[in-house]
């Protein structure tokens, strides 16, 4: 294998001691992470954890940060048109979604190896003892996770502090979902799903809120093209009627209330994740330096079938 | 049989009523023991007390609809859980409160084990994971 043959001579500790060397800066102000960051931080999580396998004698094949083109969630109302004439209410994408679980190159891998082999390859990227971290999130919930293993060495040679880093990872995936569910329970909500439900019936589909739409398509799949017309009318319902605009304004708020009220893990989260940029940066940059081909080490992009890499 | 402690016979008749349905993907034999005796093989394991106790664990390696009736299934039996999936694309896990992925759901990262489900609720829900879960989808959180 060619990729990173020149840093595959450097022994364990000198690579990662490079990989932290000489980018340290002050993180300023908090600020949310950019899309564009938010890649890199992927990449050199991925870029370290492949390294890290490799150097315990495990394959790992990078994955790309959106592993499947298009897929997102709508968790009020479809307010995408052109999502929805292409998606419908995205069956196709969870059919994806349960293909690449069942096969991607890293699963094949690991189901290829004897038990024991199989055993090694998970301590080795997960570690042995799920419960030497403790993080808790803002609804209470205690959750553990190990201190070794290469994930838990990848995200401590990125973000520095493992257990802050945990700690502020559970805190900021929480609160997405407790906006969801704060909308949702907003009377606002219900107000504004009337008229939707109005426009719904106009167009033929008779039903009294999104959720009941989800349902029935759990129940009872529609074949493609009725599922795209239903998915269209509801985006179309959801902006005529002003549900999508009202499903703006209630999340904005409720996610600025929720971030308030956790600011200070919410900061801590930011500073981790600011501070690992530059580190994150070396990192890919090294890595692509030391790739002969370079075209195998670019990310595998959104729009390809190649969810993993080498 | 897969019932633990004392199910109480009202809850137990009600689950029968709705086990007519086939399992859409039912839990893998785990070997006896958890994870610590069959060593890691990388699946998401669910266990009914807290601290990965009551024997011998459900496991999964892809997605399940509906984790099996309270007497001979794992749905609404749950006090513990870990994700030991091997690392890779949709490794992450949702679960949820019912079957066919509906009610309440909460994440699991790759690697995260929840020792004890008692005091916890479903995001932004009142509702309580333990004896609750009926079903999970890998994802990417």
């Amino acid at each position: 294998m060619t990729v990173l043959a020149c840093s595959a001579l450097v022994a364990p500790l000198a690579l990662y001691a490079a990989y932290g060397s000489g980018e340290e800066e002050s993180p300023g102000p908090a600020r949310e992470p950019t899309r564009q960051e938010r890649s890199l931080l992927h990449r050199a999580e991925q870029i370290l954890l492949r390294d890290c396998m490799r150097e315990r004698g495990f394959t790992y094949r990078m994955v790309a940060e959106h592993p499947v083109k298009d897929a997102r969630e709508f968790p009020y109302v479809i307010d995408d048109v052109a999502w929805a004439r292409e998606h419908g209410h995205g069956t196709d994408i969870q059919r994806k979604q349960r293909e690449l679980r069942r096969d991607n190159p890293n699963q094949r891998y690991f189901q290829s190896l004897s038990p024991e082999r199989r055993a090694a390859a998970l301590e080795a990227a997960n570690g042995a003892r799920p419960d030497a971290l403790t993080a808790k999130t803002p609804d209470g919930m205690r959750l553990t996770r190990s201190d070794e293993g290469c994930q838990a060495e990848a995200e401590r040679r990125l973000y520095g502090d493992l257990a802050a880093w945990f700690q502020a990872r559970s805190t900021l995936e929480v609160l997405p979902e407790l906006t969801r569910q704060r909308v949702l329970e907003d009377s606002g909500f219900a107000t504004a799903v009337r008229p939707w439900a109005r426009c719904m019936r106009a167009a033929g589909h008779s039903f009294d809120n999104p959720a009941e739409v989800r349902k029935k398509l759990a129940k009872q799949p529609l074949p493609r093209n009725e599922e795209i017309r239903l998915a269209v009318a509801e985006a179309q319902c959801a902006h005529s009627s002003g549900l999508a605009k009202k499903v703006k304004a209630l999340q904005k708020r409720f996610d600025t209330e929720f971030r308030q009220r956790f600011r200070s893990e919410v900061n801590t989260g930011q500073r981790l994740q600011l501070a690992a940029i530059p580190r994150a940066r070396s990192i890919v940059e090294k890595s692509e330096q030391g790739t002969e081909t370079g075209a195998r080490d670019r990310p595998a992009s959104d729009n390809t079938s190649q969810r993993e890499e080498s | 049989m897969r019932i633990k402690r004392t199910v109480m016979a009202g809850a137990a008749l009600a689950a029968l009523t709705l086990t007519t349905a086939p399992v859409a993907q039912a839990a893998e034999p785990s070997p006896e023991g958890g994870i610590g005796a069959q060593g890691p093989d990388g699946k998401l394991y669910a266990w009914g007390e807290t601290h990965r106790g009551g024997g011998e664990p459900c496991s999964w390696s892809s997605n399940s609809a509906d984790w099996g009736g309270t007497w001979w299934g794992c749905s609404d039996w749950a006090s513990s859980l870990h994700n030991n999936g091997y690392p890779g694309a949709m490794d992450d896990v949702w679960v949820y409160e019912h079957t066919g992925y509906e009610g309440g759901r909460r994440g699991v990262h790759n690697g995260v084990y929840l020792t004890d489900l008692h005091p916890y609720k479903y995001d932004g829900s009142n509702v309580r994971l333990n004896n609750t879960i009926s079903s999970h989808q890998w994802t990417n959180l």
